[in-house]
């Protein structure tokens, strides 16, 4: 997982010969020196070209580089035209493999097109060693077999994550993304922490995802997994609530509910008190065994005896039919008041929904106020101190008339109060979805006997009005009638105990969820990414002590589990920090990623360049300490690259003792070649 | 009567406590929402009547929702209701006074650039204005000056 450079060759093909640089690299640190706009960014910036990295400089088509690459060449005061000119880099693996890199920069070829060589082809011109070309730039590179940048992947062994992108499709985390914490260029790369991110590739939280690649954290996954498992339970709940529904609507055919089902999946399966079928009768809820025992049973004692003619029956159906007359009317009235009942219900429910989304609202809007209240104090605005920031008189935390002000209570004290509003408006919705199921059944109930009424007054005139010798139509339609009752409700009980199955089916599934849940860890967060995030944390406030960090106590600063940048207080640092101390941060967090890497599996180069460290002008204390740091990575076989214009003498002051590879160019880097 | 005289003619005293407040009402939150008004907007500058017009449109998901149907040619002008709000008048005075914001000819909200580095930062903060950065990332093409300005207008017509 690592790349090394080993040598960097400029050729610049002029009329007037042949010009250019040759930059070899050892491990450890290895400084770049030479004045200013002498062409030091012009080499750090031909890696990032040859690399086919330029895509993190901006999202322009044209070449990255110094007209000294593309149009002339300066000779003294002479301006001499490029006729052609190439950038060779040859880079090393972790496994000791080689490989050549060319890229055109001005000449026939087209500069999309990547020349590699298997092998160390560049400093070994004469090594016969496979050669393939590479395509850079276009859409697909990091994709397609001929893609540069999977070549590269591949070279350092890595697997490049998928990603989401904000227009919804996916795509790899592009090399250009991640290299922002390997190389800092001079131009843009100091004003923050992976300050040259290609944020026009849209990918979502591109910052994030790209650190969470290179500290290889376990969060990436697990945040998969979530999702997955999130969205299966969602899967899971909504065929639950389908099963619910169709129970509720084959018992409502027969005036029945279902008691004891859960609304939610239960993980627990068989339940341990079953579900019951129960039919509305005569103003109670009955169990429906029951009541088909009490049916079969009258069915059976009708079944012994002959029908009655209507003439037999006529006494008994005066009476009846009053009764039965007496009963509808009755029961009209009842289901007129039940009915009323429940729009008031049901307009009940439609207003404490509209209260619970505004209190919710309010929730979020109090919440967000709590948080810009700590962005404010961290900001140094005056008036999160209560205090007008113009006259700094005493104010009220309100946007109201500050007269007719009352005392607001804190945010704090609002959250609580509204989160307890919620409750009660919440237990409210639950009461009445309740009441409201059960009127609506009770209803549904209420018709049917109402149903079942009428056609008895039908029955029992008709019974009334016929012959004498003719069987009495009451008495038919009171055997009919049982039977297709007994008939649906058999029916419905057989239907459930088939929907059973699908029932437990989905407990099984719901249980394995839970189960899979629990095994993750709770924050997200494996306790090896804990470890790694602490490290990290360590190492950036170490350092960020010996580089003489004092905008703020490093102890202060952590590395948050949200963004993973340092963050003090769940703040990203900005405009916290004085423009050295920002400089001091970047080099502290950048190079604490290098020295991890080392420490445990991750996907870094190996490799850090920093164009121009001592930017607004860091004192020299801290940039001999930056130094000295930097310098142990030739220990642990990682390099770092600094261009600087620091003059010689002091360079060599500096670094005594620290044995670097100095590249010192008195004048200018690119020459005529000898 | 008279045991009832007796029975409210004791001594009683009057505890202060503290109001409930609309979190929207506080401050810092509608600064916040200021900021991003204006770093959405274009040369993070914006006239009154376009602070007011965004300023009531995020006030709530169902405003936030007919402004976009508005946007996408949905909704007809008067389902969008703008109102001038004294309140967002005082917090443009209090970013003002903090050094957020300034007047530019009069006529224009601008952002200084400690109140671009504040709103940069706000911008970069998760789990906070969630809802209104997304909404005024998605209006930003559509909440020029002049499409406010004939959404005021016809308001004012009214």
């Amino acid at each position: 997982m690592n790349l090394r450079l080993r040598q960097l060759d400029l050729r610049i093909q002029t009329g007037e010969g042949l010009y250019g640089t040759r930059i070899k690299f050892e491990n450890g640190l290895v400084l770049l020196r030479a004045n200013n706009s002498m062409g030091k960014s012009t080499c750090i910036q031909a890696i990032i070209y040859a690399l086919g990295l330029e895509k993190m400089l901006g999202p322009s088509n044209s070449i990255p580089l110094p007209h000294v690459m593309t149009r002339y060449v300066e000779d003294g005061l002479r301006e001499i035209p490029v006729l052609e000119s190439e950038v060779l880099l040859e880079i090393e693996n972790h496994k000791g493999e080689r490989l050549a890199i060319k890229r055109s920069v001005v000449g026939e070829r087209d500069t999309r097109l990547v020349t590699t060589w298997d092998g160390a082809k560049i400093t070994n011109p004469t090594a016969s060693v496979p050669q393939r070309d590479y395509f850079v730039r276009d859409p697909g590179a990091a994709q397609s077999e001929s893609g540069f940048s999977r070549k590269l992947a591949e070279f350092l062994g890595w697997q490049l994550p998928t990603v989401r992108r904000f227009n919804g499709t996916e795509c790899p985390l592009y090399l250009e993304a991640i290299c922002p914490l390997f190389i800092v260029e001079q131009k843009h790369g100091w004003s923050g922490i992976q300050a040259n991110l290609p944020t026009f590739f849209g990918i979502r939280d591109m910052a994030k995802r790209t650190v969470e690649f290179v500290l290889n954290l376990d969060a990436a996954r697990v945040g998969e997994e979530r999702q997955q498992i999130e969205q299966e339970e969602t899967d899971l709940r909504n065929r639950w609530k389908n099963l619910l529904s169709i129970v509720a609507a084959n018992m409502r055919q027969v005036n029945g509910r279902v008691t004891g089902l859960p609304e939610q999946p239960s993980a627990q399966w068989p339940l341990s008190v079953a579900p019951a079928l129960e039919v509305f009768q005569s103003q109670i809820w009955v169990g429906i065994a029951d009541v088909l025992a009490t049916d079969k049973g009258e069915l059976a004692s009708l079944d012994v005896t002959p029908v009655e003619t209507a003439g037999a029956a006529s006494g008994a159906a005066e009476a009846q039919l009053n009764a039965a007359r007496q009963m509808l009317s009755q029961r009209e009235t009842l289901s007129g008041e039940l009915l009323q009942n429940l729009q008031r219900e049901e307009y009940q429910q439609q207003a404490t929904e509209t209260r619970l989304s505004s209190l919710r609202d309010d929730l979020r809007h109090n919440k967000d106020a709590l948080k810009l209240k700590s962005f404010g104090s961290n900001a140094g605005w005056a008036l999160i101190e209560h205090t007008c920031p113009t006259c700094q008189q005493k104010i009220a935390d309100t946007l109201l008339p500050q007269v007719a002000a009352e005392n607001p209570m804190s945010i704090e004290e609002n959250i609580t109060f509204i989160e307890n509003q919620i409750k009660t408006f919440e237990h409210l919705k639950e009461n009445s979805v309740t009441l409201i199921a059960r009127k609506k059944s009770e209803l549904a109930s209420f018709r049917a006997e109402i149903g079942g009424l009428q056609s008895q007054i039908r029955a029992l005139r008709q019974t009334l009005v016929a012959p004498n010798s003719a069987p009495s139509v009451e008495a038919v339609r009171q055997r009919l009638d049982l039977e297709s009752r007994i008939r649906s409700l058999e029916r419905a009980a057989l239907e459930f105990e088939e929907l059973l199955e699908n029932f437990s089916e989905i407990a099984t599934a719901w249980r394995s969820l839970v189960e899979r849940k629990r095994s993750l860890p709770s924050d997200g967060f494996t306790s090896t990414d804990k470890a790694k995030l602490d490290r990290l944390q360590t190492l950036l406030r170490e350092q960020l002590r010996e580089f003489g960090f004092d905008s703020l106590n490093p102890e202060t600063l952590d590395i948050s589990r949200e963004t993973y940048r340092p963050t003090r207080e769940g703040f990203d640092l900005g405009f916290d920090l004085s423009a050295s101390d920002n400089i001091r941060t970047i080099w502290a967090y950048l190079q604490g990623l290098l020295e991890l890497a080392h420490e445990t599996p991750m996907n870094h180069f190996g490799l850090l360049i920093f164009d121009e460290p001592r930017q607004q002008e860091a004192e020299e204390l801290s940039f001999v300490n930056l130094l000295k740091r930097a310098a142990r990575a030739g220990q642990r076989g990682q390099q770092v690259v600094f261009a600087t214009s620091e003059p010689l003498a002091s360079i060599q002051g500096m670094t005594a003792g620290l044995n670097p590879q100095i590249v010192n160019f008195d004048g200018r880097v690119i020459v005529k070649h000898s | 009567m008279e045991p009832l005289k007796s029975d409210i003619e004791i001594p009683f005293r009057f505890t202060e406590r503290p109001t409930p407040l609309a979190g929207d009402l506080r401050p810092a939150w509608r600064i916040g929402l200021i900021l991003l008004i204006l770093f959405y907007s274009r040369g993070q500058k914006a006239t009154l009547q376009k602070l007011h017009l965004l300023n009531s449109a995020c006030c709530s998901n169902a405003t936030r929702q007919a402004y976009l149907r508005y946007a996408r040619g949905e909704a007809r002008k008067d389902e969008i209701i703008s109102r001038i709000e004294p309140s967002l008048n005082r917090a443009l005075n209090f970013a003002r006074g903090e050094g957020l914001l300034e007047i530019e000819k009069g006529k224009n909200m601008k952002l200084t650039p400690a109140g671009l580095n504040a709103a940069r930062e706000l911008d970069r903060t998760t789990d906070c204005l969630d809802a209104e950065k997304a909404f005024l990332k998605t209006v930003k093409p559509f909440a020029t000056e002049g499409n406010i300005e004939e959404l005021f207008s016809w308001n004012l017509t009214i």
